[in-house]
């Protein structure tokens, strides 16, 4: 069988599981799409001179890393913490929490340093941002199938969306909901007995 | 003793498996040929799940957590580098050390998983597989793609792994690479078990060609 067509990936040590939680989805995210994560880092920069755009610069960078849980993991990887359908899921969700917030700790820092005024947005910065992860998360395994690029449904991605356009915002919190218990019946189809 | 009883596998109005019966002890290397191995592998490691019969230890359902199943063609997610896959493993379990493996069994560790050699990828699949330590083992086609040398690598190491209380069952299109290291071989045809050698009949069978051409039913 031919190789296929070695594509480019960021190969550095800068990105390695051990500092990413053990999160495959952030460690493949990134090094897939490095120039891109350079880009964002220096947007955040250009958003943390303005005094109101940090921190909504920062959220916005929240719902672009929940394309980290857009495909789908092989079996292996995903059986690969040994936990039941309920420990992962909660795994997982602390995990994009972690590199999330540690990653943009420091773009937090500088903005409430610019501008100590507009420190009080932060408030509502790091409940949405964890938020649009945790709905990321369990969209992902509420219709995960091992190997496969997830095509979103319709409604899915009405979800995703309603993390930018706010009138959309109660969908996806009732998806949100609906998706964490759909979520957990699925993966206790691959992971049932490791309870 | 993991149990296989009256198993019967069908993927839409196919049969892949019908009737299959075996007794594989533990401890020991159990070689596989014929038409369904892939097939009897993957509902042994819980992929398919059987309509029919049932894959059991002492009575009870085979557990992931003591399994580690090898591919015949090993894959990986797009965007993890070698290291990576072998990082992530270590990540979850903290005692395992792949080092030997890897000096047996060379792989780029920078390079993309997803998009090394067939060759390579099997390396990094069999270092994955072996390193975790898993009591039961289920190699499908350990030998494919691998050059002469790491063939007799690969032998050399399921020997002892034979030896080191885990219980082996693999696979292989060739019957030449299982002689001397299986401890019985098994023969798959018609969607049941056509015949069943042990370890010393196997040099007798002299047979390198399609499994089920020319092999006597036992």
């Amino acid at each position: 069988m031919p190789a296929p067509n070695p594509k480019r990936i960021y190969a550095g040590r800068w990105i390695r599981p051990e500092l990413l939680g053990g999160s495959p989805e952030w460690t493949a995210g990134l090094r897939r799409h490095a120039p891109t994560v350079w880009i964002i880092a220096g947007g955040l920069i250009l958003c943390i001179l303005l005094p109101i755009a940090g921190f909504p610069g920062l959220y916005v960078a929240a719902v672009a890393a929940g394309a980290f849980y857009l495909d789908n993991e092989p079996r292996e990887l995903l059986q690969l913490p040994e936990m039941g359908p309920c420990r992962l899921l909660v795994r997982k969700v602390l995990t994009a929490w972690r590199n999330y917030f540690l990653l943009t700790l420091p773009f937090a820092l500088l903005a409430i340093l610019a501008h100590p005024r507009t420190a009080w947005i932060a408030a509502a910065w790091a409940p949405l941002s964890a938020l649009a992860l945790l709905y990321a998360v369990v969209a992902k395994y509420a219709h995960y199938l091992p190997d496969t690029s997830r095509r979103q449904p319709l409604a899915a991605r009405l979800g995703s969306a309603g993390f930018i356009i706010p009138v959309l915002l109660p969908l996806s919190l009732c998806l949100t909901v609906s998706y964490a218990l759909r979520a957990e019946r699925n993966l206790n189809r691959f992971l049932h007995d490791y309870d | 003793m993991i149990t296989i009883d009256s198993l019967r596998i069908r993927e839409g109005k196919r049969t892949l498996l019908d009737g299959v019966t075996m007794h594989l002890p533990k401890n020991a290397v159990h070689g596989v040929v014929g038409e369904g191995r892939s097939t009897l592998l993957r509902a042994i490691y819980g992929v398919l799940q059987p309509e029919a019969g049932s894959i059991s230890e002492a009575g009870h359902p085979l557990q992931h957590q003591d399994m580690a199943f090898l591919e015949a063609d090993p894959h990986f997610w797009p965007g993890l580098t070698a290291r990576d896959c072998i990082g992530l493993i270590r990540y979850f379990d903290h005692k395992v050390n792949p080092e030997a493996l890897i000096r047996r069994f060379p792989v780029p560790l920078d390079a993309q998983a997803a998009t090394m050699s067939p060759e390579a990828r099997k390396h990094l699949g069999i270092i994955l597989t072996l390193m975790r330590g898993k009591r039961i083992l289920l190699l499908d086609d350990p030998f494919r793609e691998l050059a002469p040398e790491r063939i007799f690598v690969m032998q050399q190491l399921l020997l002892h792994l034979g030896a080191e209380e885990r219980t082996v069952i693999l696979t292989s299109n060739r019957i030449t690479p299982l002689e001397g290291v299986c401890d019985d071989l098994y023969l798959l045809g018609g969607g049941g078990v056509r015949a069943r050698y042990e370890h010393y009949e196997l040099g007798q069978l002299g047979c390198d060609g399609e499994p089920g051409s020319g092999i006597p039913e036992n």
